[in-house]
């Protein structure tokens, strides 16, 4: 009886063919994976990069010192990595750790760390606009000595930038930047000087 | 002419067989490629609700932290990035606009309407994409105080 049976040259074809279309599958499956596990590293960090945003227009929003006539604008502080905000009695602090690539809301109550590892550059930049216009740095507030000049509106301008935690490149780093304007505490100078 | 017998004949995959094959192949590849699609415009459109939250956000506060008497009623505004610097009403340099570069395909736009002789309604709305497809409104109301 005349058996059939596959030739030593068909069956290597057909394993280079089966090897070609499982190295193509395994490739394209982690093609896949890696480029889920780059965008869930991505949208982790400008999840909390929303947070931390959020915090932040929040306790600009809410700023504001109960005794201004008394004390003026010293308990708001700005240094190259932290600034302070007055809320009421208390303080809202922000600290950046740039060695821990993350950011510190320190209030009375709690602490909370900020984008733990992803936070690669964070500032704000406080400035000041007086009654004559004149838009300056908030320093300036110290040595301002012009008679009838006094602070209308501050804002400080926050800079953050943010690298994901992944070995995976391309590694895309993700940049915010805007104003955040202290609706209260604006409200309260303006309160105290009115224009003619 | 020499007939070739059924047992003699060699099986083999016709055209068709393979075609069929390669498209049941690459119709299961499918959803892999489009689970990747929609990973990419998940990361971006997360990343602009954060920047178009910022904006919007950075309008309707600086608005709120003019003097109430100084800010105007507008309508539906369109503030481009050349707007930076620009005064919402002529001759106030209370009303200076502080506004952060959009990126491309933003726009911005600004409304205030009265609501009552002592009250002002803010509404900054940062829109973005093709039509555009996606809007963040902030409404604020804004009071007279002493």
């Amino acid at each position: 009886m005349n058996k059939k049976a596959f030739t030593l040259i068909e069956i290597a074809v057909v394993c280079l063919i089966v090897s070609i279309l499982f190295h193509g599958m395994f490739k394209l499956l982690q093609l896949a994976l890696n480029r889920f596990s780059y965008h869930e590293s991505h949208i982790s960090m400008t999840w909390e990069a929303g947070r931390l945003c959020s915090y932040l227009h929040q306790d600009f929003e809410d700023a504001f010192i109960p005794d201004i006539t008394q004390t003026g604008l010293s308990s708001v502080n700005f240094s190259e990595d932290s600034f302070s905000l007055p809320h009421g009695s208390s303080n809202t602090v922000y600290k950046f750790d740039k060695t821990a690539g993350q950011v510190q809301r320190i209030t009375s109550e709690k602490t909370a760390d900020i984008g733990k590892g992803l936070i690669k550059e964070f500032s704000a930049v406080p400035e000041v606009q007086y009654s004559n216009g004149e838009i300056k740095p908030f320093a300036t507030i110290a040595d301002n000595d012009e008679p009838n000049v006094v602070p209308q509106r501050i804002w400080v301008k926050i800079h953050l930038l943010l690298e994901p935690q992944t070995q995976k490149q391309p590694k895309t780093l993700q940049e915010f930047n805007f104003y955040a304007f202290p609706v209260r505490l604006n409200r309260q100078l303006q309160s105290i000087w009115k224009p003619e | 002419m020499k007939s070739v017998s059924a047992a003699g004949r060699r099986k083999a995959y016709s055209l068709v067989e393979v075609l069929i094959s390669l498209l049941i192949f690459g119709a299961a590849l499918i959803p892999v490629f489009h689970l990747i699609s929609q990973s990419t415009v998940l990361t971006r459109f997360s990343k602009e609700s954060v920047i178009a939250s910022n904006l919007a956000n950075e309008l309707a506060n600086q608005i709120c932290s003019m003097r109430f008497a100084e800010v105007p009623v507008v309508g539906g505004v369109p503030l481009s990035n050349e707007a930076d610097n620009a005064m919402l009403q002529e001759g106030k340099p209370g009303t200076r606009l502080r506004l952060t570069p959009m990126p491309e395909r933003f726009i911005r736009e600004l409304t205030i309407e009265n609501f009552s002789p002592r009250s002002k309604v803010i509404k900054a709305v940062v829109a973005w994409g093709n039509d555009p497809e996606h809007r963040v409104t902030i409404t604020r109301i804004f009071d007279w105080a002493p």
